[in-house]
């Protein structure tokens, strides 16, 4: 897909999304809890972020640390989020705590639509990464038994801009 | 089939299936209920993976090309042995790999081939590594190591001087043992769940971030993809790997990842044939799976045998399709019930009991 056919798409979603902007937020803020995710919704992101920090930082041993990102996308009908980059990829996968920050313009109706805008986001970059996340890392492989932070992060939280 | 028939007085693997089961079961129900579109993308997917095996050179031509032009070194290995040769002449010797899990490199046996040249191979998906470590086989495609107790997990990974006391302690020590050789790894490896000829992309999900840091940490990566694993386009691959994560039961999962490109970073693609191409219509039915594994937990007897009935590699009803197209026809395709429940569950709605018929008759004619 060019990038001109990508942007088409794009713009029609977002035409979906602004006509009805409330109900989009409202199913993506549920399927991020339904993923486990946890959700602060604000209108000012960045100070929310400093908070963050800040009660992180005293909760964890200095070894820990935390990753703040820009979402590039996000899917309301399934809360998953994506990001571009492969340093990005790496950076958020070694993390302890992962923040990321949701602006309204990221908002997709649903993945297929949320992977184009990320794509075309891409396409602007030379490293052709697009990764996505939608919860902390985890496993169930012994016994069944839930273990959160298996290799990436045990924390993922998002900032989703709103008022 | 004599392993098998002792594999029935092992209670641990029914028990390990069960719990799987009663864990996922409700959990695949809930992401249908929730997301009713998925019924309709594993149709769609169905017709593309129709046209990809009717055609297959003509779309391995075309990912070819559209790898190439994008200027990433592209093989096609007509076999297991062939698919080693090229990733050993790759990765050479005295090199640490970090691998994923991937039912292809299980098929090429490509772990053990690897660690032969003198490489230090490492899976890194915690349920794969439990049986790397153990010297055993997986027990399911997804769930490797349903088979084993918390107190067998806490004895095997002693083997590599990791104390755990329970599930949570051995999974962070093993965080923090493969941390390090994730960063220290020349190589990472890792299948893929689809790809996509129109622009190249690797789509692999994951819910560990083993597959993220396997990618993307590495100065090298390999990718191993099974030819039936080409799709037309970007959006049915996102389907595919839509379908066989809801399809499991782990839906969203918590991490996709597209790999189109890593500069400055160097990547291979090493397509498999492997018996793919030359399948008759018959088996070309297999071909449409998308390896959700569904099939393998609700088969009766996948639940009382685990992969050790099914074939060398896939193992369960699927296993019996796989296991004649990349190797040889198993005599245990006289131990299917024929119950269909395979069939029923399959969310590419393959004709599972048929194949195994199909198999019972040529495999006396063989």
């Amino acid at each position: 897909m060019n990038p001109d056919e990508l942007e088409r798409d794009i713009e029609k979603a977002r035409k979906m999304i602004r006509k009805d902007m409330k109900r989009y937020i409202n199913m993506l803020v549920e399927s991020l809890k339904n993923n486990g995710a946890d959700v602060v919704i604000s209108k000012s992101p960045l100070n929310e972020v400093s908070k963050l920090e800040t009660l992180t930082e005293d909760s964890m041993n200095e070894a820990e640390n935390i990753v703040i990102t820009i979402a590039d996308s996000v899917a309301a009908d399934t809360g998953v989020i994506f990001f571009t980059g492969l340093d990005e990829g790496s950076v958020t996968g070694l993390a302890e705590h992962h923040i990321t920050i949701v602006d309204k313009d990221a908002i997709m109706p649903d993945i297929l639509f949320a992977f184009k805008l990320a794509l075309w986001k891409s396409m602007k970059k030379e490293h052709g990464v697009v990764f996505a996340s939608s919860s902390a890392s985890k496993t169930a492989d012994i016994e069944g038994k839930v273990v959160w932070g298996a290799h990436g992060p045990r924390k993922f939280t998002v900032i989703l801009e709103g008022g | 089939m004599k392993n098998v028939y002792q594999t029935i007085h092992t209670q641990q693997i029914s028990e390990g299936i069960r719990k799987t089961l009663e864990n996922l079961s409700s959990k695949v129900q809930e992401n249908i209920r929730r997301y009713p579109f998925l019924i309709r993308y594993a149709r769609e997917l169905r017709a593309a993976k129709i046209e990809i095996n009717n055609n297959f050179q003509y779309w391995i031509d075309a990912s070819i090309s559209t790898l190439e032009k994008a200027g990433i070194p592209v093989f096609l290995a007509k076999d297991a042995k062939m698919a080693r040769k090229i990733i050993g002449e790759i990765i050479e010797t005295g090199k640490i790999v970090v691998k994923t899990k991937s039912m292809v490199s299980e098929e090429i046996h490509l772990r053990e081939y690897l660690q032969k040249l003198g490489n230090e191979v490492w899976e890194t998906d915690l349920g794969e590594l439990i049986i790397q470590v153990a010297g055993q086989r997986p027990m399911h495609m997804v769930v490797p190591a349903l088979h084993l107790s918390e107190k067998d997990v806490i004895e095997i990974l002693k083997k590599i001087g990791i104390h755990g006391n329970n599930a949570e302690d051995c999974t962070l020590k093993v965080r923090e043992f493969l941390r390090e050789k994730f960063i220290k790894a020349n190589f990472g490896i890792s299948g893929c769940n689809a790809f996509s000829a129109e622009s190249g992309s690797i789509f692999l999900i994951e819910n560990e971030g083993n597959i993220r840091l396997s990618t993307s940490l590495p100065e090298t990566y390999i990718s191993i993809i099974g030819i039936d694993k080409i799709l037309p386009e970007d959006d049915f691959a996102l389907k595919s790997i839509m379908v066989q994560s809801a399809f499991f039961g782990t839906f969203p999962p918590s991490y996709i990842n597209i790999i189109r490109q890593r500069h400055p970073k160097k990547m291979y693609v090493v397509f498999l044939d492997n018996g793919r191409k030359k399948s008759d219509e018959k088996l070309k039915e297999q071909l449409l799976c998308v390896r959700c594994g569904r099939c393998q937990l609700e088969c009766p007897v996948f639940q009382i045998t685990g992969s050790v009935w099914g074939g060398d590699t896939y193992g369960g009803p699927m296993g019996m399709g796989w296991s004649a197209i990349t190797s040889s026809i198993s005599e245990e395709v006289y131990l299917s019930c024929i119950c269909g429940k395979c069939k029923e569950v399959c969310p590419m709605d393959i004709d599972i009991p048929n194949i195994i018929l199909y198999l019972r008759k040529k495999y006396l004619l063989c």
